[in-house]
């Protein structure tokens, strides 16, 4: 029935798709997982709502997670309107990418919130925030004649900045912050917060890293991106907070902030002139940044993502409030 | 409490009593080597009745007395009838011949179908034809192409059943809990097939003997060791290797040592030696493992039994990159021990005993080290991760056959448990650094558990597994206590129909912490605390069973289940043991998880015959919440599979030729990934995620087949055997892990599936000696 014959030939057969499986084999490749469409549109809804400044709006779109951007990332045709303690202070007109209302400056002790409408996507709005009072910064002082015994980085010519601000209610976080400049009016950072140190701040309850305006000696807001650190307000437990700066008078020099790549150089005169500023941080900045601190997105394989932070019902993003504070120093 | 020893007492309560009967008691053993068969039959052919042997192979049966015949049947062995004049109690070992190799399976008169809802027993022959990766013969993997049964996902640790998360399985070998189960990150089970003679697995209705998981029981018996003649067996693959030797030691001693060892240092050669020699080279894998059983069994007389098992597994995993004297080591291993000394009783004609110390040990690391030359200084800096799980433990149990349709079992068990959830061991520029760092102190607690087992037969078409358990655990200055029951119930409808019933509660002491992230799991054990309750579950299932065909060859069974679970435990988001090394783990999870998971599961089975196999589906739904998580809406759970297809067929071509060929499909597992993108107010592109396990990853398919040609060794007629097939015969690309590459404010995302094991040819050759 099934002789000698017939299973060598079996055998042969087994043998040969053996081989031809092991040749296939060595063929391996990685598939895309497209997320290419979304389920249903969301309105995202940014704002930094800054005291004395004129509010700016951003009513963004979203797209596919693994979708080539779209050209334009913000809704044009959007109906934006900004309520001051719920009550309309009027709509805000598109200027580029942002809706704005030149007519109009947030003020402080004032609670916002923003409405928007954009025909056939939907309807969002902000959780009311508040914009913390002013006078925040009570003193700030220096001192040039110090010896700088170790603070990690190497300083050439230190200079000591003392900053007093008062602990504000419904504020949730404070940054300061030192820029200074030279003759040349050239913007120069570089300092040392001797408190928070080289100390690692992910997830600390005390400090954190975030991303508020700095202010330019008009005391205009300026939007450089460099991680500042923040002091936690549920660890002051005084009703003033003294904040020790360690500045470098001969520290280096970078472009302009709104030029990407910013590039360091060697600065031709030293620092006379410092801006000592502190921002306050809303509770809704304050999560933010923590979720933003946490796993957010596949910074870690072990860890599951994070959602980002929202304050916006039915959508994305974020309206938040500040108030900033600020003093010069000149350096003598 | 006074009111669960009054049910225990009422439980206990015998409900016949019988006069003027004989005992016929003793073991049901294999001719061949002496192991003992574990539900074997053993029946009483004029009165209808019979039993089944336990766990160690013995049983007890009283009728009248008189003539009698007695007939005792296993798969795989043949029949064995005994007709005599039983006048008093005897005692008998049953030795069943088994069936030769190249014999076709012949069908197995007389079994009675005693299995509870929710119980699979495949034999291990079965379960060693399907094939597996490289042809190693995989007895857990085997198990997923049965209903209700999944892989997490290929290359994942871990059997989900019926919804549950893998450390809710009480994984028992020889009775000490093993809870790694996984070799080579999940792609092989740690149990060598060779060693294990029995499987029995529990998906609901567990007996109360058994307890302190939410989902399932494996409870695997590790042979004994062939008391009859020395014999060994040498299998030589491509990449592992295993051996075993089994033989008498004098007249009443036997032995078997059986190993495994696999070692992918000759697939990278060249890179290897490399390595060694400094030579640059980046991201080299080296993986190896090995596992090794030893039991030692000693038959003082036909009543007492000395049993003395230890089982070890390890993996080793080590990734290297180095250039011009820098290196950069990633490595991982774990392994366990386990060991149990075991002493079997038979006190009398009805009453069954034993006791045994069980010893369980697991460790995982994980460490990365890193060094430099910085002006002539090698720098170091390395962390070391270690999580381990020590128990010993206790356990006694007593079994009284009261009468064929009346048995009881007693025990008690107690364990101690030592768990270290999370040592860390920091050195930065080579200077350790203070591990009080990381607060994952040393964790010790006792379980402990009372329970009585009822199988009762009251009416000739009812029989009832009836029971409780009470556990507890101390844990610091916190005991929880719980009451357990448990209810099997089996309803003969006539010959060819059942219908089953199950209920039970269980509670769980110890948890596995599992990371929710998208890349390689990181599981640490960690016990109840005071701070961290044990989880529950309740299960309700049912099920229907039909034979049907020519001598009955062909079972059709439909099974669904309801499970609810509380107090589950999981990270929070955005939290893992290693991210947070300095958080206790305790500080980092959510405690009041709750579960729930459904199912329908059903099996269509030929026995026996030159073609045989079965095809099972489940369709079932696993989902969880808590108010911690994905806004405190359910999600589906990462072990929710909606359809599982499995088809398994075996033929007997010829005496020398089988093949085999087994199919699975399962839908693709849960997976958190981002909806969207969007420009947040720093005009950074962020990315949106609607909610925990949002999406699926691609489905899961494979066909795999394998052929096996028996032969005789030309010179010394020795048995031989040449192992050929196909892993993923269709070359299917199943998805293993996501990698994510660009995303980072100005490109765009993409999302990779890496898929790891393609179409993979083997061949094995075996030869007994």
């Amino acid at each position: 029935m099934f002789d000698k014959k017939k299973e060598t030939s079996l055998l042969q057969g087994l043998w040969l798709f053996f081989w031809a499986s092991l040749s296939i084999s060595c063929d391996n490749t990685l598939n895309n997982f497209e997320i290419n469409t979304v389920a249903k549109p969301l309105i995202v809804l940014n704002a930094r709502l800054v005291a004395r400044q004129t509010p700016r709006v951003y009513v963004g779109k979203i797209w596919g997670a693994t979708a080539q951007f779209p050209v334009e990332t913000f809704y044009r045709n959007a109906d934006v309107e900004l309520f001051a303690d719920e009550k309309s202070v009027g709509k805000l007109f598109l200027k580029d990418t942002l809706y704005i209302n030149p007519n109009y400056t947030i003020k402080s002790s004032v609670k916002y919130s923003i409405k928007v409408t954009v025909p056939n996507i939907g309807f969002v709005e902000s959780e009311p925030v508040l914009i913390p009072p002013d006078g925040l910064l009570i003193s700030a002082t220096y001192d040039t004649k110090i010896t700088v015994e170790s603070t990690g980085n190497t300083v050439r010519n230190p200079c000591l900045v003392t900053a007093v601000f008062k602990k504000l209610s419904d504020v949730a976080a404070y940054s300061v912050d030192l820029i200074g400049y030279n003759d040349e009016g050239q913007l120069i950072c570089g300092y040392n917060n001797l408190e928070i140190g080289g100390r690692t701040i992910v997830k600390s309850p005390c400090f954190f890293e975030t991303e508020t305006p700095y202010i330019d000696l008009l005391g205009n807001i300026g939007s450089f991106k460099f991680g500042k650190q923040a002091f936690v307000s549920k660890c002051i437990d005084t009703p003033e907070k003294e904040v020790k700066l360690m500045a470098d008078l001969n520290s280096y020099g970078f472009t302009v902030p709104s030029l990407d790549p910013i590039k360091r150089f060697e600065i031709p005169n030293p620092i006379n002139k410092i801006i000592v500023s502190v921002v306050t941080i809303s509770k809704e900045e304050l999560e933010l940044a923590k979720s933003i601190q946490l796993v957010e997105g596949f910074t870690s394989a072990l860890s599951e993502p994070y959602p980002t932070y929202s304050n916006i019902k039915g959508g994305l993003g974020i309206v938040t409030g500040y108030n900033v504070s600020y003093k010069i120093l000149y350096i003598k | 409490m006074l009111r669960i020893i009054y049910i225990l007492a009422f439980l206990s309560l015998p409900v016949f009593s019988f006069a003027q009967k004989v005992t016929l008691y003793g073991r049901v053993t294999d001719e061949d080597n002496d192991e003992s068969l574990i539900n074997a039959n053993v029946f009483l052919v004029n009165e209808n009745k019979g039993v089944q042997t336990n766990q160690y192979g013995y049983f007890s049966i009283t009728f009248y007395s008189g003539k009698h015949e007695i007939k005792c049947s296993y798969s795989g062995y043949k029949p064995f009838i005994l007709k005599k004049d039983f006048l008093k109690d005897s005692i008998f070992t049953i030795a069943l011949e088994s069936i030769q190799l190249n014999e076709v399976i012949v069908k197995n008169e007389s079994i009675k179908d005693d299995k509870p809802v929710g119980f699979t027993n495949v034999p291990i022959q079965q379960l060693k034809k399907i094939p597996m990766v490289l042809g190693e013969a995989d007895l857990l993997k085997a198990l997923t192409m049965t209903p209700g049964i999944s892989a997490g996902q290929e290359g994942s640790a871990g059997l989900n059943v019926r919804g549950s998360n893998p450390d809710q399985n009480l994984v028992l070998l020889d009775e000490a809990t093993v809870y790694n189960t996984s070799h080579a990150f999940g792609y092989l089970s740690v149990f060598n097939p060779d060693a294990i003679k029995n499987i029995d697995v529990y998906k609901g209705a567990f007996p109360s003997r058994f307890g302190g998981r939410l989902a399932s029981v494996l409870d695997i018996t590790m042979k004994e060791g062939n008391n009859q003649a020395s014999r060994a067996e040498l299998s030589l693959g491509i990449l592992s290797s295993r051996f075993l030797k089994e033989g008498p030691i004098g007249d009443k001693t036997s032995y078997l040592v059986a190993g495994r060892l696999m070692n992918t240092l000759l697939l990278q050669l060249p890179t290897h030696i490399k390595t060694l020699t400094g030579g640059s080279v980046d991201g080299v894998p080296s993986l190896w493992f090995y596992d090794i059983n030893a039991k030692i069994n000693h038959k003082f007389d036909d009543n007492s039994q000395l049993f003395f098992s230890i089982y070890s597994n390890y993996d080793y995993y080590k990734n290297v990159t180095q250039a011009s004297g820098n290196s950069n080591n990633v490595g991982l291993n774990w392994g366990s021990i386990t060991s149990s000394l075991r002493y079997n009783k038979i006190f009398s004609n009805k009453l069954f005993g034993k006791a045994s110390v069980v010893y369980s040990n697991f460790k995982y690391q994980l460490a990365s080290e890193s060094t430099y030359t910085k002006i002539n200084e090698k720098i170091t800096n390395s962390y070391d991760l270690t999580n381990t799980i020590r128990d010993i433990g206790i356990k006694t149990s007593l079994e009284y056959a009261h009468s064929p349709s009346f048995t009881q079992r007693i025990g008690l068990e107690h364990t101690f448990h030592l768990i270290a959830p999370g040592q860390l061991e920091i050195t930065k520029d080579n200077v350790k650094q203070d591990v009080s760092i990381n607060q994952n102190v040393r964790i010790f607690s006792q379980e402990s558990a009372l329970f009585l087992e009822n199988e009762i037969a009251p009416l000739s078409f009812l029989k009832l597994n009836i029971g409780g358990r009470v556990s507890s655990l101390s844990v610091n200055n916190t005991t929880y206590t719980n009451f357990e029951p448990r209810l099997a119930t089996k309803i003969t409808l006539n010959s060819k129909h059942g219908l089953k019933f199950g209920y039970a509660q269980m509670q769980q002491y110890l948890h596995q912490l599992t990371s929710n992230g998208i890349g390689i799991p990181n599981d640490i054990w960690v016990t109840a605390t005071e701070k961290v309750p044990p989880s529950r579950a309740i299960q309700i299932d049912a099920g229907y069973y039909l034979s049907f065909g020519k001598d009955s060859q062909w079972e059709l069974s439909v099974e669904t289940y309801r499970k609810k679970f509380t107090q589950l435990i999981d990270y929070q988001q955005g939290s893992d043991v290693v991210t947070e090394f300095n958080a206790n783990w305790q500080d980092i999870i959510v405690k009041n998880v709750q579960g729930l998971a459904y199912g329908a599961e059903f099996m269509l089975q030929k026995k026996y015959g030159k073609l045989n196999g079965w095809l099972s589906y489940t369709n079932a739904v696993s989902q969880r919440q808590s108010p911690e998580i994905n806004k405190g809406e359910w999600y589906y759970a990462r072990y929710d599979r909606r359809h599982n297809v499995a088809v398994v067929l075996n033929y007997q071509l010829t005496p020398k030729w089988s093949f085999t060929s087994s199919f699975v499909y399962q839908t693709g597992y849960p997976v958190t990934l981002p909806e969207a993108a969007y420009k947040d107010s720093d005009g950074y592109v962020r990315l949106y995620y609607s909610g925990r396990n949002n999406f699926r990853i691609s489905d899961f398919h494979r066909l795999d087949i394998g052929a096996t040609y028996n032969f005789k060794t030309k010179k010394r007629q020795r048995d031989a055997a040449w192992n050929l097939g196909i892993y993923n015969v269709y070359n299917r690309k199943n998805p293993n892990y996501l990698e994510i590459d660009g995303f980072y404010n100005s490109s765009q995302l993409s999302i990779k599936q890496q898929s790891l094991l393609p179409i993979l040819p083997y061949f094995s050759y075996q030869v007994k000696f």
